[in-house]
């Protein structure tokens, strides 16, 4: 490959002042759509569809893969400051985000948040760039048998994230895996579990579940705690503390290098999902830690990892949208919609007929990460200054922006019934310190797991164990459980409130 | 007259007027209909999350009804779940004032037919507005299944692994009715929407898919797979492959098949709820019509890859009300066909 | 204590029910949900036993409390979040939300009325303007709302 069409794509893009106005007018809408609950990047490409009908096709592609890029930055911030994850791949940075910044922490966490997501970002991109010559075999080599155990790998990482209280991160685990099973089960169209209630068809919800989980309970312990101002410490908020967390990143230099990998792979497998790179990379940070029993309570990796896997998940995903016109996610459904609207018309001749449009996208995600990053560190301040308003002012306001982000996720009213009662138990957990991050897990996981395991044993039957990648992927899932119960036979160390 | 007779009639007269004033919109004429819709907002309800092919003609017609309405907007409300069955639902339910529409699959017809769990809509009483598409939809099968012809299907002696999205849709209809038809046998792989499919079948892992045309344009043209037969009446991808409607069949299976086609060719319709006033239905209809007509909708739709079969209101209704009358033969097939338990 | 035994119990009770009318299902339609379930409902009566056992043996524990701090009743709390959305449902996210913000903070959370106000039109206008104008998306009318149409 020459150099000619890689670097002439970054100059192009560059000193295009048409081009740098579209990245600065994309980022902070894909933030927003990242921040506001409920909303995320696939409603974000279907409203702006319109306004690039009739763009020409570089400046348009520009636009949408800059303002897409950058959602789970944005998506972050509620996450960290309120305990509102802004979609579900978000609820991840959420179990140490959020306890940072109820310790007077949310400057640090905020900034490895933003340098994490830059870092994934550009690491994302440089994986697309890498893995061009060689992305059909590896998107063709992930089938049913291999999402199988990629699911039952991501559940394994349950015992990781419940420290010490193995036993009941297990049990909150299934709960979390049956709440999933929850609605129309889709080999037989029978409904399970609805008692008949019609609503319950289309099942929980990954968002209204996460939301009731662990934004509830934090909302509720704000009000019960009887302190007028949500927690901070002096000195922890300007723009010093953002840097000590993006310093935090570099510290943890090698972990954020392995969760953006994480994500990319993930993304480039089409019909994961974004859920399963952020728990993945959380587990994977759990699970590698030399102390883990942090993990929970404000620990800086449980911020940095997800929010890496998030971003470089979206480098990933362009892989098979772009050379085989297939999506990596649904939100590159909407993507490739929109690609086609411009003309551009994806498939494996694109680098070779149109590599000035490729690379121009690859360094887009590149660009519009690293300005998010000096975005957000302006703005991070003034954020970090938005929670210190009283409890009383800062709670109907969660409360409410919670309500709107189970509404925009396309559930009808009775969801809010749903996060009513599973936020009463979401509660009992907080308060009994079982941990919480497991039920994420699996409910994230459970439908995944169990329609792959379906597709599995129809086209294979049980021989389907027996493929290669999933051999390989049966001993990555033993080790994780050998881990886990070596560290759950540790001496405790004192009180355990893991998330 | 005596007295009695006098309070009857007041009385009459008296429920009359009430009844009059209290549907204003029975009486309207054609100029007060569409002085209604000005400056209203319309709800357009699509049955599917953001982003499929029934969201992107939805948002289509969404954005450009206003021009011809003379609506201030129209925003989509997207209500996914339960196979459009939750969709077509909400827009059956919804007030009958002209200001909500909405899209949903042709599916419901059998869902309908069937008596779904679920359902609580009658698509004889919806008000139909009109329809947009109408390609045919194609079976076909991957290279490497080595299946080209109906015949090769007819030899083989196991069942066809065939890709599905989900129980109880168009696709799981068509081919379980395709199946029986044509003599062969389907087991079906869940949980594969068309592009996981397509990659399915690049993996070898499933043989073969039933869906539109426009979705298997690159994929047959690239090689991958072949298209075996097609079921509808519109143009076809590859004039080569067989019409079901074609085949030498007998009668009773080829009314089947007919009723299916005739199926395929009502894609993407727009229906309102029961009782919109006939004044504001008919303004509803033009609107939809010339929406469908305007050139800037025909050069979307082109950029999209989005095929055009545009049918009004008036006909649509006909037509739905034939596919809800089956003759009795067809009605047993569905019966039987249809209700079986997934094949594994 | 009594709050480890009554969150134990109550999961074990729901996976319990869970898995019992799992049991009702055809074959391949209860396989995942009994090989998840069953084996967690053991691990639930397991955990409820021995929370049961510590509740019995030791001296009740008190939740952890900040020093020198009030504390808010909890079932106040939960009783004010069931009343917002009770509001949200009855009248719609619009109207609803912005009542319930103004409620919420002054009658709750002690709030002056000044606040209230500020806090309700922030309300409206976030749900209002930022998501049905801006955004485009239909909110919630609420049920009474949709009964009268």
């Amino acid at each position: 490959m020459t150099t000619g069409p890689v670097l002439g794509s970054l100059l192009g893009l560059l000193s295009d002042p048409l081009l740098i106005a579209l990245m600065l007018a994309a980022i902070p809408l894909g933030m927003a759509f990242g921040a506001i609950p409920g909303l995320g990047g696939k409603l974000a490409l279907v409203l702006a569809i319109p306004f690039v009908f009739g763009m020409d096709p570089i400046p348009g592609a520009v636009f949408l893969v800059a303002m897409h890029g950058v959602v789970h930055t944005g998506g972050a911030i509620p996450s960290i400051l309120l305990g509102i994850p802004g979609s579900g791949p978000d609820a991840a940075t959420v179990c140490d985000g959020h306890p940072l910044a109820l310790r007077g922490e949310a400057g640090r966490a905020l900034g490895a948040s933003l340098a994490a997501s830059a870092a994934g970002g550009v690491i994302g991109a440089v994986f697309l760039a890498v893995l061009i010559p060689i992305v059909q075999p590896v998107a063709l080599a992930f089938g049913p048998a291999e999402f199988f155990f990629l699911a039952v790998l991501g559940i394994t990482f349950i015992g990781a994230v419940s420290g010490d209280n193995l036993l009941k991160g297990l049990i909150v685990g299934s709960l979390g895996l049956m709440l999933s099973f929850v609605g129309t089960e889709p080999l037989a169209g029978i409904a399970r579990f609805t008692m008949g209630v019609t609503f319950l068809q289309d099942g929980v919800g990954v968002i209204t579940a996460v939301l009731a989980i662990f934004t509830i309970p934090e909302t509720i312990a704000l009000t019960t705690s009887g302190g007028g101002h949500v927690p901070h410490r002096p000195g922890t908020t300007g723009t010093a503390s953002l840097l000590r967390g993006v310093a935090d990143v570099w510290t943890h230099r090698w972990l954020t290098l392995r969760s953006s990998l994480i994500g990319s792979g993930i993304g480039l497998v089409p019909g994961l999902g974004g859920d399963v790179g952020s728990w993945t990379a959380y587990g994977h940070a759990v699970v590698t830690s030399r102390s883990p029993e942090r993990f929970g309570k404000g620990a800086i990796e449980g911020v940095i990892a997800p929010d890496a896997a998030n971003n470089s998940k979206e480098g990933g995903a362009l892989l098979p949208t772009l050379f085989f016109g297939i999506p990596g996610s649904s939100g590159m459904v909407v993507l490739l919609g929109a690609f086609v609207v411009l003309g551009i018309q994806p498939g494996p001749a694109m680098l070779r007929d149109q590599p000035g449009l490729v690379w121009t996208l690859i360094w887009t995600l590149v660009v519009s990460n690293v300005l998010a990053a000096l975005v957000f560190l302006v703005l991070g301040r003034w954020l970090v200054k938005a929670i210190q308003v009283r409890v009383g002012v800062l709670v109907p306001f969660v409360i409410l922006l919670t309500l709107l982000g189970v509404q925009a996720a396309g559930q009808s009213w009775h969801a809010l019934v749903v996060l009513f009662a599973l936020g009463l138990l979401g509660y009992g957990f907080k308060r009994a310190d079982w941990p919480r991050a497991p039920f994420a897990i699996g409910i994230v996981l459970g439908p995944l797991m169990e329609i792959s395991l379906h597709q599995s044993l129809a086209i294979w039957g049980p021989s389907f164990i027996l493929r290669p990648g999933a051999l390989v992927l049966q001993a990555a899932i033993a080790a994780t459980i050998a881990v886990a119960i070596r560290r759950a036979r540790r001496p405790h160390k004192g009180s355990n409130d893991a998330a | 007259m005596d007295g009695a007779t006098w309070i009857r009639l007041g009385v009459l007269l008296l429920l009359t007027a009430v009844s009059a004033c209290s549907a204003p919109q029975a009486w309207e004429s054609p100029e007060e209909a569409r002085a209604f819709f000005e400056g209203q907002t319309l709800t357009y309800v699509v049955a599917t999350e953001p982003g499929g092919s029934y969201d992107t003609y939805g948002r289509l017609v969404a954005r450009l009804l206003p021009k011809h309405l003379g609506v201030a907007r129209a925003v989509v409300k997207n209500v996914p779940g339960g196979g459009h069955i939750r969709g077509a639902n909400e827009i059956a339910e919804a007030p009958a004032d002209g200001l909500t529409l909405g899209t949903f699959n042709t599916g419901m017809i059998q869902a309908q037919l069937l008596r779904r769990e679920g359902v609580r809509f009658d698509l004889n009483h919806l008000s139909w507005i009109g329809k947009a598409g109408g390609e045919p939809r194609v079976l076909v099968a991957s290279r490497q299944s080595g299946v080209r012809t109906i015949e090769d299907l007819r030899r083989l002696d196991r069942p066809l692994v065939m890709a599905n999205s989900g129980f109880g849709n168009e696709g799981y209809h068509d081919s379980l009715l395709l199946a029986d038809a044509l003599g062969f046998d389907v087991r079906f792989v869940f949980g594969l929407p068309t592009r996981a499919a397509q990659l399915s079948m690049m993996r070898g892992e499933v043989e073969a898919h039933m869906a539109s045309t426009s979705a298997y344009r690159a994929f047959v043209r690239d090689g991958h797979g072949h298209i075996v037969v097609t079921l509808g009446t519109a143009t076809a991808l590859d004039e080569a492959a067989p019409w079901a409607s074609a085949l030498d069949l007998d009668p009773s299976t080829k009314g089947v098949l007919a009723f299916q086609s005739s199926l395929a060719r009502l894609t993407r319709w727009t229906a309102g709820p029961p009782g919109i006033p006939e004044a504001r239905l008919a303004v509803l209809r033009q609107a939809y019509t010339a929406t469908l007509a305007d050139p800037e909708f025909a050069a979307s739709a082109a950029k999209l890859d989005l095929p055009l079969l545009p049918m009004d209101g008036a006909t649509l209704a006909e037509e739905v009300a034939r596919a809800l009358s089956p003759a009795p033969a067809i009605r047993e097939r569905l019966e039987r066909v249809l209700r079986r338990e997934p094949p594994r | 204590m009594r709050l480890e035994v009554a969150v134990s119990l109550s999961v074990l009770v729901l996976m319990g029910a869970m898995v019992a009318v799992a049991t009702t299902y055809p074959a391949e339609v209860r396989l995942v949900p009994l090989v998840v379930g069953l084996p967690a409902t053991v691990l639930a009566a397991w955990q409820t036993a021995g929370a049961m056992r510590r509740a019995a043996d030791g001296p009740p524990r008190d939740a952890e409390r900040e020093p020198g701090s009030e504390r808010r009743p909890i079932a106040k709390s939960f009783a004010w979040l069931a009343a917002f959305i009770t509001l949200v449902i009855a009248v719609g996210f619009v109207a609803g939300g912005a009542v319930a913000v103004l409620l919420a903070q002054r009658f709750w959370l002690r709030e002056r009325w000044p606040v209230a106000v500020a806090g309700a039109s922030v309300a409206f206008v976030v749900s209002y303007v930022v998501f049905e104008r801006m955004l485009g998306l239909v909110l919630f009318r609420g049920l009474l709302v949709e009964a009268l149409r």
